[in-house]
């Protein structure tokens, strides 16, 4: 257990969050993108 | 060199936080649903000699379309061959193997579009890549329901959730960096596929580094408070090996279910903006019919994370009894729907469809594990999904030749999808049969249910 703690895992919720971001922002650029488009195209 | 990729590396510290395993789960999904989005590559990779306009010697649109049809067939492939060897080595190495796969795809490919080698094109992005999304579509899925299993349903929702919202990401992406790397004399597109290998690669690497399995007798905190309390919480499934789950009715009936969603759900995406200009000409042209496919991915991917979080609260069965009953009396309404000219109804109807398509998706391995248990749901899950190669053939082919048929035989464009919808009902009709029949193994023995 002491190994993996020292090998940096960190266990708080910096790492959490960081984690989250490094996914959710580009799901939620795409999302916006897809919305963005179809709004536009329907609004035609 | 690579220890840290072997299983025992790869188990959890105690306290360990289980919410900083969905982000390496999307990670890998969000980068192999890139294959959703193939086809902005089309018409670019049809004009790659001629640039402008398609030259003489330029690939046909009908012959690259065999580079999506093979990645799709090699991901199921791989996911039924490989399943158990992502048990027996656990996720990370299958993650890392699925990124050299499907980045390395790219740059095969990459190759291929360079020297105009079609052969390189479908080795490089439909037989490696397809191998590296097949991996990587189960190796996070396992591991999540070893880390929820209270809530198998939402984690395998947010994975597969990953993956309709991965073409989202790589279709504006895609569209960018032809842009910026297109030149009189290059499309742009070999360069892309280079640049989109380096991304994935980099991207699943996350999932890869920071990935875990809980430790052996792990279980879930207690102090949640919103346990699913559902149909799915009261099943204690026993761990049944791949081997034996393929030989029980239970793997074929959810066979049966998985590809009757998906044929139905598959036939329709491919002719969604057809079928809506075609169902209310001159009222909705091209652009608009694009911003409605776009509209349906959005359905497919929030679908895929509701439904599934849905199932552990009311029960698998009860979820997909609802995908049937409900997708069989939508997929009658749309002609009937279609008559009565009213564009909202259509459009709602479709969005429901398709969320329910990918709620199909998102909530079959948490089925498997009510059924078979978590020790070899990869496994199982990777067999499972030969049903998806089965219904991505049946589907379009149901759908076009049925059309094509009626309109051959002089029946309007605007009338022409009636009798798909038809057919579409009835085979969800055919899966609530077989949802009937589903009972967990050994359950008259132990639990009556």
């Amino acid at each position: 257990m002491e190994g993996h703690e020292a090998d940096g895992e960190g266990r708080g919720p910096l790492a959490l969050a960081w984690a989250w971001i490094v996914v959710g922002v580009p799901l939620m650029w795409g999302v916006a993108q897809t919305v963005g488009k179809s709004l536009a195209l329907l609004a035609r | 060199m690579f220890e840290f990729l072997d299983r025992q590396h790869t188990i959890a510290p105690a306290g360990f936080n289980r919410w900083r395993v969905p982000p390496a789960a999307l990670a890998i999904h969000l980068a192999i649903g890139q294959a959703y989005a193939f086809s902005v590559f089309s018409i670019p990779l049809s004009r790659s000699v001629g640039i402008t306009s398609s030259a003489p010697s330029d690939w046909a649109l009908s012959t690259i379309g065999w580079v999506f049809s093979v990645a799709i067939v090699f991901l199921g492939l791989s996911a039924a061959v490989f399943g158990s060897w992502l048990e027996r080595v656990g996720p990370r190495r299958a993650m890392f193997a699925s990124a050299l796969c499907f980045g390395g795809g790219f740059f095969v490919g990459a190759v291929g579009v360079a020297l105009h080698q079609f052969w390189l094109l479908l080795l490089g992005y439909g037989v490696l890549g397809g191998i590296g999304l097949g991996i990587g579509y189960i190796s996070p899925v396992s591991t999540l329901i070893k880390w929820f299993p209270d809530r198998p349903g939402m984690a395998t929702g947010l994975a597969i959730m990953g993956f309709g919202g991965g073409a989202m990401i790589a279709s504006p992406l895609s569209v960018r960096l032809m842009e910026h790397y297109r030149t009189a004399s290059s499309t742009g597109v070999a360069e892309t596929f280079a640049t989109l290998g380096v991304i994935y690669l980099v991207y699943m690497m996350f999932g890869v580094m920071t990935v875990r399995l809980p430790a052996p007798g792990w279980t879930p905190p207690l102090a949640s408070g919103s346990s699913a309390s559902g149909g799915a919480r009261r099943l204690a499934p026993t761990d049944v090996s791949v081997s034996v789950a393929v030989r029980t009715p239970q793997f074929w009936l959810l066979w049966t279910m998985l590809c009757m969603n998906v044929t139905a759900g598959i036939g329709v995406l491919g002719q969604a903006s057809a079928m809506i200009q075609e169902m209310f000409p001159g009222r909705i042209l091209v652009g608009a019919a694009s911003g409605f496919v776009g509209l349906l991915s959005l359905a497919n991917m929030g679908g895929r994370f509701v439904w599934s979080s849905l199932s552990d609260y009311i029960g698998r069965r009860a979820t997909y009894a609802t995908f049937f009953a409900l997708g069989a009396v939508l997929y009658s309404s749309i002609p009937t729907i279609g008559r009565m000219g009213s564009i909202p109804l259509f459009v709602f109807g479709y969005v429901v469809i398709l969320s329910m398509y990918g709620g199909g998706f998102a909530t079959i391995p948490a089925y498997l594990r009510d059924m078979f248990g978590t020790n070899q749901v990869g496994a199982i899950h990777g067999r499972l999904l030969t049903a998806w190669s089965t219904a991505g053939v049946l589907g379009p082919v149901l759908v076009n030749y049925t059309r094509e048929y009626r309109i051959a035989n002089g029946v309007p464009k605007a009338e022409a999808y009636s009798v798909t919808m038809y057919v579409m009902a009835a085979l969800l009709l055919l899966g609530f049969v077989a949802n009937l029949f589903v009972r967990p193994p050994g359950a008259t023995r132990t639990q009556g249910t």
